[in-house]
């Protein structure tokens, strides 16, 4: 509380006290363990200089008698402790799920701009591990909170039997404690900037996995490996360094630690020397002793701990607190819309950090309800990100981008079918064809299934697996040709009604035949609905109500494809190219 | 018998690792000798203990400062050699796990196309970062601590006997004890661990796949859906790990029981011989302050040994990415040339996933010229892709043969191949990095003027000179986001940067407008004037003006000939260009 830094570590508390809730009564239970465990260290020490001290005065008859009896302590004790500690990893397992699933959930939540710019490797390791380092503060908690009862208790006894000794033990608890705060700043840096590279090597990895057919065939697998070892040196020297200083913490507490138990057991055997302490006395207050300060050692090294794990927990700390705005925006919404529209842009733009000239500029157009509109235009002239900027995954950097019922990426945020949007890349999941059609559409009868691939010609490709549509798909959905992965996400589409569809080269991989059976049932399947499809297809294009021609980020020219081809313009010339 | 069986399995994986490690061997020798020397100092310290100990008990003032002097030079002693083996262990680690992911990466960059593809990439990446480091820490730290405890445990046995043999001998008993009973246990252990460590990359996959698929996940509303699924691998990893965590009880109470246990022996055997006059109080106090360094090192062992097992565990993970086979490695038949002239020719060509499957290609023949452009069409799913992947090498033919420009593919290394070959796949691939690097791929020597040659002809120069630094322009997420088409010309540019005399395109322009696909094929037609070109394409256009059309239609070969001769000789293709113009003609 001291420093700001500390003050960090009570703002974590707040967010793993939030998750620790829900588990209040395993939480209780493990803190009254946690005072058997602290009994359990105390009377080991005890016993041995009670037992030493019985020898001398007790028969043998009583001395076995005794020993029985410790025994059956011990057992039990070893079987609270058991429990305990499996309470414990209970917990720590409970809260790193919960909070692995939070994080997943804003992940997921994300915008969708920021989300790209992170490194693949990155987002995983801060769902995956990142949380762990949350839990790992709650079993430092818990070791921080045993060791000071035990302290206590240790204390309250030596007070007892040597005020010298105790106000020694006090002093070394300070000595040793601070000794090793002067690191603490260092180790949470350290262990911050250790887990920055280690997500960026990790996502090495993972790029070198998804890459492995390019780096097969150009050869580059050692100029990549060369990559990631230059890499692993960075990571290195940030791992060395944590690890020294790990180390210098640790030595200085201990030698600091030894050094006070040696002028600790010297001044019982001095003072033994003086007056009459019993030989199990002096047992007793050397393990008092040891049991007093030995934990300040780990305590020490728990706070430590605490700080590495706070230096890598802040990065998902700023995740979690990210929760997606859903109340900006309500009231730009244009009260009135003369016609039935499904959209409408208002002067758009879009311009990313990244790009030197806005790849979206002064946009504005409208979509009609039951208006199928084509966007053409030379590649790299912006479509996708215009599709990308109405399906609401981009927040445009100026203007409006309206659906009926607010802005689109506010109703993206609100988990409805409002929009189908069917992406140039389509991703899939490791499941059956099916799960890959119905995605999260529960309660899709086999026949709606079956239209809907019929509808994307996708039924015959079916019914060549021997478990049809049980078949399961490989990662990314290999073991599926280019073209037949496209009519399974087209497939996708005739599951779902939504006001508005947006298509960005559906067909790009298809052949002309199956492009033409599934244009003809997606035209009839759109019949009264509201569609816009990015092609390169200028005979897909034609058939559209209206086509949008767009070049270098902005609209050239709009209209039909009669009155297009009459002003011999851009449209023109893509229409006859390759003929 | 099982039990052998287990340690064996275990001690080969073991030395397996160990065998791997070995260019660190010296690293690891250096770091024992440096933690024996820790052991013998903490004897030292023991010893200072029990001097202060005994003093006091017999109230002999010099014995103590003897004891405190050589406990302070014990403390210095330590500091500097905790410091050192820290240092040591660090830089162990550090260089012996690169060495392994290298090591293991590079297998994959050799194992057969089909082999990797069977493991999901969000496993792969977790074995190489995961498990491979987990193990190799395994090795040096468990390892090395199991040792070194081993050691300590003698030195503080000896120590022990010279004070009293009896107490000792004891405790050494118990040791046996808790070996007895900690090896079946390590064996379920060991089980548990390959369960959980499975169960987690499988949450880890959905993960991958989660993350690789954001715009499904936003656009079609899946966030609920698939937290769902994500929660349901949770699940089972905890109760994976809770079954775990119940025999790590076990183990770690073993280890409590055999420590305490032992310390209620020394109390119980010693106090008995207190009775008999074999030992004073003093002996036994001092005994008991110090015997934790007997015990000590025996509740390491334990929990070292849990860890070892684990270690043991993804270590078996790492080696079945090390076990996969290798691509076909075939030894070239001494020094045969290249003959470019030749092209590309296709044997009866066959090809099922594994033996005994349904041919996916059957008996496929058919020349491709140099200096010509071969076009392969057929309706998707026909095999187009599967028959680049042949022609290129990721699959291996079931049956018939492929010439390479005069040579058969069973006499050709892929090593020998692969430079000759340029490649453009379906799907653009873009590694994190510049253009340059992108283009380039390591060939760093390769002048920047062959760079911008391949960039124009690929038609993708002007756009990357549109950023103000050109080719040192970062793309990827964390740079300049590429459109589908532009990665196309990015590819092509990388394949023509390799000057290939044989070029395979698979559906190059599917994401290009009519413009750029028109010069695209121009660019295509001025590459085969010297080339063999294998293009798989639905264009219309590029069928036309292709020199060979081969048609193929569920795995088999209709016909190959000029697209006139084609539409002429099979009533199939002319079927699919008819069907095709019908779509196009309307244009214009």
């Amino acid at each position: 509380m001291k420093n700001p830094k500390t003050a960090s570590v009570w703002l974590h508390w707040s967010i793993i006290l939030r998750f620790l809730r829900p588990y209040w009564i395993i939480g209780s239970l493990i803190a009254v363990l946690l005072l058997g465990d602290a009994v359990f260290d105390m009377s080991v020490a005890f016993t041995q200089g009670f037992f030493i001290d019985a020898l001398q005065e007790n028969g043998r008859a009583e001395i076995m008698r005794l020993s029985f009896m410790i025994l059956s302590a011990l057992l039990g004790f070893i079987l609270l402790l058991a429990v305990h500690r499996y309470l414990l990893v209970w917990l720590n397992y409970a809260v790193h799920k919960d909070m692995s699933l939070h994080v997943f959930d804003a992940v997921n939540r994300l915008p969708f701009l920021f989300f790209q710019k992170q490194l693949p490797g990155d987002i995983l390791l801060r769902v995956k591990e990142d949380t762990k380092h949350g839990t790992d503060l709650i079993e430092a908690a818990v070791e921080f909170i045993t060791v000071l009862i035990i302290i206590g208790l240790s204390f309250g006894y030596l007070m007892k039997v040597d005020r010298l000794l105790a106000v020694f033990a006090i002093v070394s608890i300070f000595l040793i404690f601070f000794s090793s705060r002067f690191f603490d700043k260092r180790l949470q840096s350290e262990a911050a900037s250790v887990e920055t590279e280690e997500a960026e090597a990790q996502n090495k990895i993972l790029e070198y996995m998804n890459g492995i057919a390019v780096i097969k065939h150009e050869d580059a697998s050692q100029w990549l490996i060369s990559r990631f070892a230059r890499h692993q040196t960075v990571l290195h020297r940030y791992r060395s360094k944590l690890a020294m200083t790990e180390t210098m913490a640790d030595g200085t507490a201990m030698a600091v630690f030894s050094t006070t138990q040696l002028i600790a057991l010297a001044l019982i055997g001095l003072s033994a020397a003086r007056d009459t302490l019993s030989p199990g006395m002096i047992v007793a207050c050397g393990l008092l002793f040891e049991l007093i300060v030995w934990p300040v050692l780990g305590l020490s090294r728990q706070w430590s701990k605490m700080y590495k794990a706070v230096g890598a927990f802040q990065r998902i700390y700023d995740w979690m607190e990210k929760e997606p705005s859903l109340e900006a925006n309500k009231n730009k919404l244009e009260s009135s819309w003369t016609e039935p529209l499904e959209l409408k842009l208002t002067d758009v733009s879009f311009w990313p950090h990244t790009a030197e000239r806005p790849v979206v500029e002064g946009i504005t157009m409208e979509v009609r309800a039951g208006e199928i509109v084509a966007v053409v235009g030379p590649s790299g002239a912006g479509k996708s990100t215009l599709c990308k900027l109405m399906a609401g995954l981009y927040e445009p950097t100026s203007g409006l981008v309206l659906l009926p019922n607010g802005s689109a990426s506010e109703q993206l945020m609100k988990e409805n079918e409002d929009v189908t949007y069917v992406s140039q890349s389509p991703a899939f999941f490791s499941g059956s064809i099916r799960d890959n059609m119905v995605l999260n559409k529960m309660g899709i009868s086999d026949l709606a299934l079956i239209a809907a691939a019929e509808s994307a010609a996708l039924q015959s490709v079916i019914e060549q697996f021997d478990d049809k549509y049980e078949a399961q798909l490989e990662e990314k959905g290999l073991n599926l040709s280019g073209g037949q992965r496209q009519r399974l996400s087209m497939s996708r589409v005739f599951l779902r009604q939504s006001g508005l569809y947006i298509f960005d080269e559906p067909t790009s991989a298809l052949d002309v035949q199956t492009e033409q059976k599934v244009m003809q049932s997606l035209f009839s399947f759109l019949d009264g609905k509201t569609a816009i499809m990015v092609t390169h297809k200028m005979e897909l294009a034609r058939l559209a109500n209206r086509i949008v021609v767009m070049e270098s980020g902005r609209i050239v020219e709009e209209g039909t494809h009669d009155e297009l081809m009459q002003r011999r313009n851009l449209y023109f010339k893509l229409c006859t190219s390759g003929m | 018998m099982e039990l052998l069986k287990e340690l064996n399995k275990t001690s080969r994986i073991l030395l397996r690792l160990l065998r791997i490690s070995s260019p660190y061997s010296g690293w690891m020798i250096l770091l024992l000798v440096i933690s024996i020397a820790a052991s013998l100092i903490e004897v030292g310290y023991m010893e200072s203990i029990r001097r202060i100990v005994k003093g006091a008990t017999e109230a002999n003032a010099g014995t103590v400062y003897n004891g405190a002097i050589l406990g302070l030079a014990m403390i210095v002693l330590r500091f500097v050699g905790d410091a050192w083996s820290s240092h040591m262990t660090v830089t162990l680690n550090n260089r012996s796990v690169t060495h392994l992911q290298t090591q293991l990466l590079s297998k994959l960059a050799s194992s057969s196309y089909q082999e990797t593809g069977a493991y999901h990439s969000g496993d792969l990446a977790n074995r190489v970062w995961d498990s491979a480091r987990d193990a190799q820490l395994g090795l040096n730290e468990k390892m090395i601590s199991l040792l070194r405890n081993g050691i300590q445990l003698v030195i503080a046995f000896i120590y022990f006997s010279w004070v009293n043999i009896t107490l000792s001998l004891g405790l050494i008993g118990y040791t046996l004890l808790f070996i007895f009973l900690a090896v079946p246990i390590s064996r379920w252990l060991h089980k548990s661990y390959d369960i959980r460590n499975a169960l987690t990359a499988e949450r880890d996959s959905l993960l991958t796949e989660v993350i690789h698929a954001p715009e499904e996940i936003r656009t079609y509303a899946l966030g609920s859906h698939m937290r769902r699924q994500f929660q349901k691998k949770w699940n089972m990893v905890v109760k994976q790990a809770m079954k775990v965590s119940l025999l790590e009880r076990i183990v770690d109470a073993t280890g409590r029981l055999s420590t305490f246990g032992g310390m209620l022996f020394i109390l119980i055997v010693g106090g008995l011989q207190i009775y008999k006059g074999q030992l004073d109080i003093a002996g036994l106090a001092a005994f008991l302050v110090a015997s934790g360094q007997l015990t000590r090192p025996l509740e390491s062992i334990a929990g070292l040994w849990a860890g070892l097992m684990e270690a043991v565990s993804q270590a078996n993970r790492a080696f079945d990415v090390m076990d996969m086979p290798n691509e076909h490695h075939n030894k070239p038949a001494a020094d045969l040339a290249f003959a470019p002239e030749k092209g590309v020719v296709l044997q009866h060509l066959s090809f099922s996933y594994a033996k005994g499957k349904e041919h996916v290609l059957a008996d496929i023949s058919f020349h491709a010229c140099s200096s010509h452009i071969t076009v392969i069409a057929g309706p998707s799913g026909s095999g187009k892709t599967t028959l680049l992947h042949l022609l290129s090498g990721l699959y291996v033919p079931t049956m018939g043969s492929i010439y390479y420009e005069g040579l058969h593919h069973d006499n050709l290394s892929l090593q020998k191949l692969r430079p000759r070959m340029g490649i453009v796949p379906q799907e653009p691939f873009v590694f994190e990095g510049t253009f340059r690097e992108n283009i380039k791929l390591g060939s760093e020597e390769q002048s920047d003027d062959n760079m911008i040659i391949a960039a124009k002809m690929a038609f993708i120069h002007e756009r990357i000179m549109l950023h103000p630094s050109g080719y040192d322009t970062m793309i990827g997420s964390q740079g300049v986001q590429l459109s589908g088409g532009e990665k196309q010309r990015l590819t092509l540019a990388r394949a023509l940067f390799k000057k290939p005399s044989i070029l395979l395109l698979d559906e190059p322009t599917s994401s290009q407008d009519n413009l750029t696909d028109e010069n695209m094929n121009l660019a295509l037609r001025d590459a085969a004037k010297h080339r063999t070109v294998i293009v798989v394409t639905h264009r219309l256009a590029s069928m036309r003006r292709a020199d060979q059309v081969v048609f193929l239609n569920n795995g088999r070969m209709i016909a190959a000939g000029t697209h006139d001769e084609l539409v002429a000789k099979s009533s199939e293709y002319a079927d699919f260009i008819h069907q095709q113009e019908i779509t196009e003609e309307g244009r214009v």
